[in-house]
């Protein structure tokens, strides 16, 4: 209807630009998101602050009540953040699947990255690339000062280096790990973020106290298979865990594995 | 190309779109009309692939949405302003965004200077007044230089000085070559900028044709006179086709008689004029009368044909 008058200049010059989206370039595109907002780093900072505080704390104050203790004992203080921190990493997993779907951002992301089973692979990749280097400085710091509490008051310590404390770091740093990814999934498929981080706290904190009060002993198995006794095996620094620390990461992968799966499926069936 | 083939989509017992077909042609702003709650958001979210259609499909340049290599060369999308992270800066969002196809930071500052959102580029978007906020999200769909460009209501919320300046862009898009389809509930605003439009009233089409076709059908005036010899005038004026309606205590309505004729008439008579002007139906007029009888036809075309107010 109205006279074409061509642009003084053209609006987009055409330009030589890389194309095809891969799963590199979503993680690429997911990292920033994440890395662009303060919440991350805030959330990043309460982990490490939890993880080396109250290892400290409990180092510190169960220390001196504990003469007979041996040294894998003492060292199990340092990792007591461990219970707090899975808190920490639930939420913060619950808020970054469920956060675009409560936006709305969602559509732009999806519309970006058509193969949702990328899309949410990529989130998972960026948010471990946070939470696994957050997570080993924080326990390697936890352990170090921990050692220096308990080497100044002269009793024995397990170096950062021993095979105990390595073992104990890393499966503490795979069951908090599981735990933020098991959070993703729940907020992804949830689509909401308060929600979400109450069905994490639900799964981490609240379904081990009923499982082990009210459920009857033929139960067992089915209470064994919880994340949070999983996590347990993985950073017991004696023996006494419900299963050994191997079946505890089979448990704790295969968790993560069939959460991500699920929130996959349903992801591509949905709406966006 | 848009190309939308028998698209319907249910949500439980709700039929949001209704066997709709049309084609989105390069070169040309496509207007996509309709009453809100008429089924254009739900229609848009199909071609982008984010809602999967009940049945009936969507291509676009010829492939289905998933099968795009890079989606945001190839379609750029403004559906909600307001669907953005708030903590997140504008410009972090579209690196984010741009990084899906390996565009770099360089074409990022590019479309953010090109909307005019240079100065606020590293403020946190949730902050944005919704005029920004639609210029955040024409970045984002301009990001990729896309062949074919996707805005649903982009003018909302926009004072004139931003409808301005998206009516210029959207022409522009359009005179490069590219395929643009543009949605809103109001016909005043699609006056001015589509070359063609697709009308849908209950997720079914009600038009789908050429501005200057709907024009017009929607050009149906008649002439408004007062005058205090009003009964001399009627008498002067009256033909086998000629309608006249009185109106108030001096005024006539008139239709099949040009101003100047009846202007010439009065003024040979010596018949005092008042007032003397030719009103036209307004396109808004014609597409409320297209929705409205939308509901009565069940999946059929109707053109811009008979009275119009």
């Amino acid at each position: 209807m109205t006279t074409v008058s061509a642009p003084a200049a053209p609006l987009l010059r055409p330009r030589p630009i890389p194309t095809h989206v891969t799963a590199r370039r979503a993680v690429r595109s997911e990292w920033i998101k994440l890395t662009s907002l303060r919440s991350t780093w805030i959330t990043a900072a309460t982990l490490a602050v939890t993880v080396v505080g109250i290892g400290l704390l409990a180092t510190s104050t169960t220390m001196s009540s504990a003469t007979t203790a041996t040294a894998a004992d003492l060292f199990g203080l340092s990792l007591t953040g461990t219970a707090f921190a899975v808190l920490v990493v639930g939420a913060l997993g619950a808020v970054v699947g469920a956060r675009e779907h409560a936006s709305g951002m969602i559509r732009t992301t999806l519309a970006a990255v058509p193969r949702r089973g990328i899309t949410l692979l990529a989130k998972s990749v960026a948010l471990a690339g946070i939470v696994v280097p957050t997570l080993v400085a924080a326990y390697v710091g936890s352990v170090l000062a921990a050692n220096a509490v308990i080497g100044g008051a002269g009793l024995p310590t397990v170096a950062v280096t021993d095979p105990l404390a390595l073992r104990a770091i890393g499966g503490a740093v795979l069951y908090l790990t599981s735990v933020t990814l098991i959070g993703l999934a729940l907020g992804s498929v949830l689509r909401s973020v308060a929600g979400a981080v109450a069905g994490v706290a639900g799964l981490v904190l609240v379904l081990p106290i009923v499982a082990g009060l009210l459920l009857p002993a033929s139960w067992a198995a089915a209470a064994d298979a919880l994340p949070s006794v999983a996590g347990e095996a993985v950073t017991a620094v004696s023996a006494g865990a419900q299963i050994t620390p191997l079946a505890g990461a089979a448990d704790l992968v295969a968790w993560v594995v069939v959460a991500l799966g699920v929130a996959t499926v349903l992801l591509r069936r949905r709406d966006a | 190309m848009i190309e939308v083939q028998n698209l319907t989509k249910r949500y439980g017992g709700t039929l949001a779109v209704d066997d709709l077909s049309f084609t989105v042609r390069p070169g040309l702003v496509t207007g996509f009309l309709g009453p809100n709650g008429a089924g254009k958001s739900t229609t848009m979210r199909a071609i982008l692939g984010l809602d999967r259609p009940t049945s009936g499909q969507v291509l676009v340049g010829g492939h289905s949405y998933a099968d795009l290599p890079a989606p945001i060369t190839a379609v750029g999308a403004l559906l909600d302003a307001k669907a953005i992270d708030k903590g997140r800066s504008a410009r972090n969002h579209l690196r984010a965004l741009a990084a899906t196809a390996g565009i770099g930071a360089g074409r990022v500052d590019e479309v953010l200077a090109l909307v005019g959102l240079t100065s606020v580029a590293r403020r946190p978007a949730g902050h944005f007044s919704l005029g920004m906020g639609q210029r955040l999200g024409i970045a984002a769909a301009l990001l990729g230089d896309p062949e074919v460009v996707v805005l649903d209501e982009p003018t909302n919320g926009l004072d004139p000085d931003g409808i301005l300046w998206i009516r210029t862009l959207v022409r522009d898009l359009a005179a490069e070559g590219r395929t643009v389809l543009v949605s809103s509930h109001l016909m005043s605003e699609m006056e001015l900028t589509a070359d063609h439009l697709v009308v849908i009233g209950q997720g079914r089409l009600v038009a789908d044709e050429p501005m200057h076709r709907i024009l017009a059908g929607a050009t149906a005036t008649h002439v408004s006179v007062r005058t205090p010899q009003r009964t001399q005038l009627v008498e002067l004026l009256s033909r086998p086709d000629v309608t006249i309606t009185r109106r108030g205590t001096d005024g006539l309505d008139v239709t099949g008689v040009d101003a100047s004729v009846i202007g010439g008439i009065a003024s040979v008579a010596g018949v005092e004029l008042h007032e003397l002007h030719t009103v036209s139906a307004s396109l808004e007029d014609a597409y409320m009368e297209l929705t409205r009888t939308a509901v009565g036809y069940r999946g059929t075309t109707t053109t811009v044909e008979g009275p119009l107010s």
